[in-house]
């Protein structure tokens, strides 16, 4: 087997070339063309990573429900309701009204919080605090933040970050880059 | 002034950790509202409506801080992409920009403060031992092992 | 695609549902017409964010309590075929949200998009509104992670 010309390429340029193969300088593509080992290695992640979309396909439970479309609503002719029925209905609705309202004020029955409203809140607050945790943590206009690490800004990672610190898990830049041969 | 000079050297700590200033936040919203909050925290009615006022106060706050640092940061971004770089101007942008971050992360880590100051040492050891329940829920525990699709 | 994200058959039915009842509702606003796909993933990938961020907090309200929608073992426990093909399937899921739980958001989503739904990249750029080079730069740092990850490494022993 002849020996390529090119040195071999680190794990960086590896994963360039699993991402964009365009990406890669000539020489390093070039490399990947002729030497076995190095295109085995990248064959291996690749088979890696399809194997997980495999697993994924097949694992993947069977629906039980197929979904339906929205029920059309039935319009109602509020005008084809004769005029007196109408009459009658607000009459009724009157009379059983006011000793309801006057019999629901006499009694100081708490109300139950509104749990539905609270969580829509909570969910508006978290996203509101999502902003302005992206908003602190970069200086950079929002064209640039594209390319830089968006903070994932939910309260459980934020809160747990603060309560358990993981050691090491900002730091992922030295994870891979420099002095990782692959052949 | 030294009051001042205090919140400040916060804030630049704070600058200077941002994964520090984003971890500082309690939960959202009105969570002592939640009714098992209130039942494993046993919050008294005096710490929620201290909690309620200084949530107000503090959205209030935090929305205005926020429409600045946007605003600044717009500038900011106009200077950047003008066809000829003013780099005084830039750089004069980048700090106003900066400090309006620094005054917002000092008001959200003023809320963190008071939170913690509202539930009392126990109280708020019992909200942290809370969400590490939580996580731990959350991860699976065994380690890896060989997969093969089916067959 | 909406099970790889919840893990859970009864929720990715609900939001399954819950999608195209929007598709529905927002056809009309559907300017393109051979963008339909792109723009279909996109309430999608939305919806199920959405969810996520719900559950989140319904777990908050229970607190001490099971997660909500957690389902439960199926019944087969036993030592044969059928038996062992569900104990794989369950761990499999929790390793995958394992090794996908080291990674951010953006990262988790376009691996998830290219890997598990066989994207590529120009259409994931379009469902999540970033350009091409923006993909690219999440989908490497995401790689960076998974490539030395346990997890992955196991997998790929099998493959």
């Amino acid at each position: 087997m002849t020996e390529p010309r090119d040195k071999h390429p680190d794990l960086n340029e590896l994963l360039m070339g699993i991402v964009d193969e365009g990406a890669l300088p000539l020489a390093a593509r070039r490399h990947l063309r002729e030497c076995s080992s190095c295109r085995a290695e990248k064959e291996r992640f690749e088979a890696g990573l399809a194997q997980i979309g495999r697993l994924a396909s097949a694992y993947v439970p069977k629906p039980d429900r197929t979904v339906s479309p929205p029920a059309k609503q039935s319009i109602t002719h509020f005008f084809s309701v004769p005029l007196w029925k109408m009459a009658l209905t607000g009459a009724l609705l009157v009379l059983l009204g006011v000793p309801l309202f006057l019999g629901l004020n006499s009694r100081k029955s708490p109300s139950p919080p509104n749990l539905t409203a609270l969580l829509r809140e909570m969910s508006e607050d978290e996203r509101f605090r999502g902003e302005i945790v992206s908003l602190g943590q970069s200086v950079l206009p929002g064209l640039f933040l594209d390319l830089t690490e968006e903070p994932d800004s939910t309260f459980e990672e934020g809160f747990m970050e603060y309560v358990v610190p993981i050691p090491g898990a900002e730091d992922v830049s030295g994870e891979g880059r420099k002095g990782g041969g692959v052949c | 002034m030294l009051k001042n000079t205090v919140w400040h050297l916060v804030a630049l700590t704070l600058l200077l950790c941002p994964a520090m200033a984003a971890a500082m936040d309690p939960p959202p919203g009105r969570w002592w509202r939640l009714p098992k909050a209130a039942e494993q925290l046993k919050l008294s009615e005096d710490q929620k409506s201290r909690l309620e006022s200084l949530f107000e106060a503090n959205r209030i706050n935090l929305i205005e801080l926020k429409a600045s640092v946007e605003k600044e940061q717009f500038r900011l971004r106009n200077l950047l992409e003008a066809e000829t770089l003013d780099e005084k101007a830039i750089e004069e942008q980048f700090r106003k920009l900066q400090a309006a971050r620094a005054t917002m992360d000092v008001e959200r880590f003023r809320y963190f403060l008071e939170v913690r100051k509202i539930l009392g040492h126990q109280k708020f050891e019992r909200l942290e031992m809370i969400y590490r329940e939580f996580r731990e829920r959350q991860l699976p525990r065994d380690g890896p092992r060989r997969m093969q699709p089916p067959e | 695609m909406v099970y790889f994200r919840l893990h859970s058959k009864m929720d990715a039915e609900d939001v399954t549902q819950e999608v195209f009842l929007q598709a529905f509702r927002k056809l009309a606003q559907l300017r393109e017409p051979h963008h339909f796909r792109t723009w279909l993933l996109r309430i999608t990938v939305n919806q199920t964010r959405d969810f996520l961020r719900k559950r989140r907090l319904l777990s908050w309200v229970g607190i001490g309590s099971r997660e909500p929608n957690e389902e439960p073992l199926e019944q087969h426990q036993d030592h044969g075929p059928d038996g062992m093909e569900v104990l794989l399937r369950k761990e499999f899921w929790e390793l995958l949200k394992r090794l996908v739980g080291a990674l951010s958001r953006w990262e988790r989503e376009v691996f998830l998009l290219r890997y598990l739904d066989h994207m590529p990249i120009k259409d994931i750029a379009a469902v999540l509104n970033k350009s091409d080079s923006t993909i690219k730069t999440h989908l490497y740092r995401a790689l960076t992670k998974v490539k030395n990850d346990p997890v992955f490494l196991s997998i790929c022993e099998g493959a």
